[in-house]
């Protein structure tokens, strides 16, 4: 995916560079803080991995990326767009950004072609034979073509979320956000959702997962982030992450976690 | 564009009688239509079928048949076998049997809402018919059923307005009547629809009061039991 | 006893042309409601608290008082009031259709309020424009989970259609009036009426299952 604006090599100043780049963010639900203080960039091809006990943040966190939650102080950057009220700059980012999400929020009225269809036809103004192609590609990619004309109720819960993921790369965005995509799928079905997110990371998309999946974390992330009370505790490689962690939360965080 | 709402004032006797003759046949009505609603209701979740498929047959044929038909039906129909009922009257008996029906409908609701698992759970808790009838389901159904059932209440005060058509001296009547003297259509027909719509609204306002009364007293006492 | 249905067979044939009309008025009232309906609903969820409050009061006043009182109004105030006249059909319609239309806002208000909120999330995400999450994403699953209800008050707005014969409308009930008016057999005509009455909303009431029962491979 080429565009204008990706590749300058300086390091100095990552601004041009970076994917997100969120910077003294705060959140409030009315008097109670959620998120406190998130400084965060996200590089372009970069795989980030946030984890954290439940009620960190951390979903918060990313749904106030493509603006369906919006945060009170500080600045959140999309691609150099900045995410204010304007609607225009909202709009704008969310058709960079594609997220999937735990309940995969599949559209239950439209056939799985339709759902894919949907956007693109209705928001780039793509004609249908475009559309349909673009839909094609992406839907062989998560490897479930024949299923086109069924309908969500129709799938099993592992392949209405490889839907859920095609239909988002159907906009071709610029960076993936994963809420917790394997959350609400029985364990035998994990894998296919993971393996299919991890061939969209060797592809190289931007990715922010938000999951529980320690080995997809150690396999794909460039980055883990913990977070903790709406703080990020630490943000590390993954071996330093899950070895040599020198945050006594995250090591706490981590005997739990890994215990099975 | 002047309004003589002075004619109307002049009338005010007419209005008057008609509003008293509304909630008269409305709160008599009711509470007939509630207590045939127990009893058809009753009938129709019984076992047997001889009393399940009158009330079937009762409850469609008035989910069907506009109102405005039974009354004609009872009456212009009914003199020519002897029944010669007054306006009143049939609009008594009408409103009640009308309103039954769906009453009806509205408690077998709410006992097929409760029936399932309370008295499997009352029962194996080893608690006694009366008792548990009294302080499990029943504060059940009442939740259940008030809402819907105020509903059919405000229709049936509403639907008296039809009786109008067999001379009744009820509120519309009485906007005819004006009407008809004065030559006022917008200020009688509005005057009366704004009278309609206060009716109702303190009508609403009064349930809304007892339901809350009702369901922090029945409830809370009810659970006091732990 | 003596019911002689023989003898007002022959003329019952303005009692099917009533029929016909009750049902013509009944579905394009039924239209006019539905749009309304949506109309308030949309206005309902508005930013402005102005289009709140009319749709607040607007369901208010449809919902306490009488149908045949709101037909009344249509029908002998409005012309007087405006300016603007309009026949009794046009009268009806409106009327009816206003009146159908408060209650298909509530029905549709129930049905938006059970669509999970994570549709409009996915539907934002993808960067969908509000008229589009409405229109190809929310409003198509809300009726979709309605239908019995709308198709109730289908057969609602079909009993409410005797009213329209006070402002000389001649559907089902005005025509029995005038048969038995002239065959002096109220008994018979107003059965064969009660019948037929019976047999429209009846067989609506079918259908309306019928959809019903097609639209759940769409639940989960």
């Amino acid at each position: 995916m080429e565009t204008a604006r990706t590749t300058s090599l300086s390091s100095v100043s990552a601004e041009p560079e970076a994917m997100v780049e969120i910077r003294g963010m705060n959140k409030w639900y009315g008097d109670f803080q959620v998120l406190t203080d998130i400084n965060l960039t996200v590089q372009s091809r970069e795989r980030i991995v946030i984890c954290g006990p439940s009620g960190s943040g951390k979903s918060t966190l990313i749904r106030c990326i493509n603006r369906l939650e919006e945060h009170q102080e500080g600045d959140i950057i999309v691609d150099g767009i900045p995410l204010t009220q304007d609607v225009k700059n909202i709009d704008q980012i969310r058709s960079e950004v594609g997220m999937c999400f735990q309940q995969f929020n599949l559209f239950p009225h439209l056939t799985v072609m339709e759902n894919c269809l949907l956007a693109p036809m209705s928001v780039r103004n793509t004609s249908r034979k475009e559309a349909l192609t673009l839909a094609q590609r992406y839907l062989e990619k998560v490897k479930i073509p024949d299923q086109a004309d069924k309908y969500p109720s129709q799938l099993s819960g592992g392949q209405q979320q490889r839907v859920a993921i095609a239909r988002a790369l159907c906009m071709q965005p610029r960076i993936m956000l994963f809420d917790e995509p394997t959350s609400a799928l029985d364990p035998e079905m994990i894998n296919e959702v993971l393996e299919t997110m991890e061939e969209l990371a060797r592809e190289g998309m931007t990715m922010i997962c938000v999951t529980h999946e320690m080995g997809f974390a150690r396999k794909v992330a460039d980055r883990v982030v913990f977070m903790d009370q709406g703080q990020i505790v630490e943000s590390a490689a993954p071996e330093t992450f899950f070895n040599n962690s020198k945050n006594d939360r995250t090591r706490k965080f981590l005997q739990q976690v890994l215990q099975h | 564009m002047t309004f003589d709402f002075g004619a109307i004032w002049e009338n005010r006797d007419i209005l008057i009688e008609g509003i008293f003759n509304t909630l008269l046949i409305s709160f008599i009505a009711i509470p007939i239509g509630i207590f045939i609603g127990v009893v058809v209701c009753l009938l129709r979740i019984s076992k047997r079928r001889v009393l399940r498929w009158p009330a079937i047959v009762y409850i469609e044929l008035m989910r069907n048949i506009p109102l405005l038909i039974l009354i004609f039906m009872m009456f212009y129909a009914l003199p020519f076998y002897g029944i010669r009922l007054s306006g009143l009257t049939t609009g008594f008996i009408c409103l009640s049997i009308y309103g039954g029906a769906y009453f009806a409908e509205v408690f077998r609701g709410g006992v097929e809402a409760v029936s399932k698992g309370q008295f499997d759970a009352a029962k194996a808790l080893g608690l006694k018919y009366g008792f548990y009838m009294r302080r499990v389901i029943f504060p059940q159904l009442y939740t259940y059923v008030f809402p819907p059932g105020t509903n059919i209440a405000l229709t049936m005060i509403k639907e008296s307005s039809l009786l109008s058509m067999i001379t009744v001296a009820e509120l519309t009547y009485a906007a005819h009547d004006i009407n008809g003297r004065t030559f006022t259509p917008v200020e009688t027909f509005a005057t009366i629809a704004v009278i309609y719509w206060v009716i109702c609204t303190l009508f609403l306002k009064l349930t809304q009061m007892l339901q809350s009364h009702v369901d922090t007293d029945d409830i809370s006492n009810s659970m006091a039991l732990r | 006893m003596d019911l002689q249905f023989i003898e007002i067979i022959p003329k019952a044939g303005p009692l099917f042309w009533g029929a016909l009309y009750t049902i013509f008025v009944g579905v394009i009232a039924c239209g006019v409601g539905i749009l309304v309906g949506t109309g308030l609903l949309l206005m309902r969820n508005s930013r402005f608290w102005l289009l709140r409050t009319f749709v607040r009061i607007y369901g208010s006043f449809i919902r306490g008082t009488p149908a045949l009182v709101q037909i009344l109004v249509f029908y002998y105030a409005l012309a007087p009031l405006t300016g603007i006249n309009i026949g009794p059909f046009t009268a009806g319609i409106m009327a009816v259709g206003f009146n159908s239309g408060a209650y298909v806002a509530e029905i549709l208000r129930g049905g938006l309020s059970r669509i999970p909120k994570g549709q409009w999330e996915a539907a934002e995400a993808l960067g969908l424009p509000k008229h589009k999450v409405w229109f190809k994403v929310i409003l198509p699953q809300v009726f979709n989970s309605v239908i019995p209800l709308l198709v109730n008050e289908f057969t609602m707005v079909i009993k409410i259609t005797p009213l329209l014969s006070t402002i000389t409308l001649v559907e089902l009930t005005r025509a029995s009036q005038m048969l038995y008016n002239e065959t002096f057999r109220p008994v018979e005509v107003l059965l064969l009426a009660a019948f037929i009455y019976f047999v429209i909303c009846f067989s609506i009431s079918q259908f309306g299952e019928y959809l019903q029962r097609r639209s759940q491979k769409f639940r989960l």
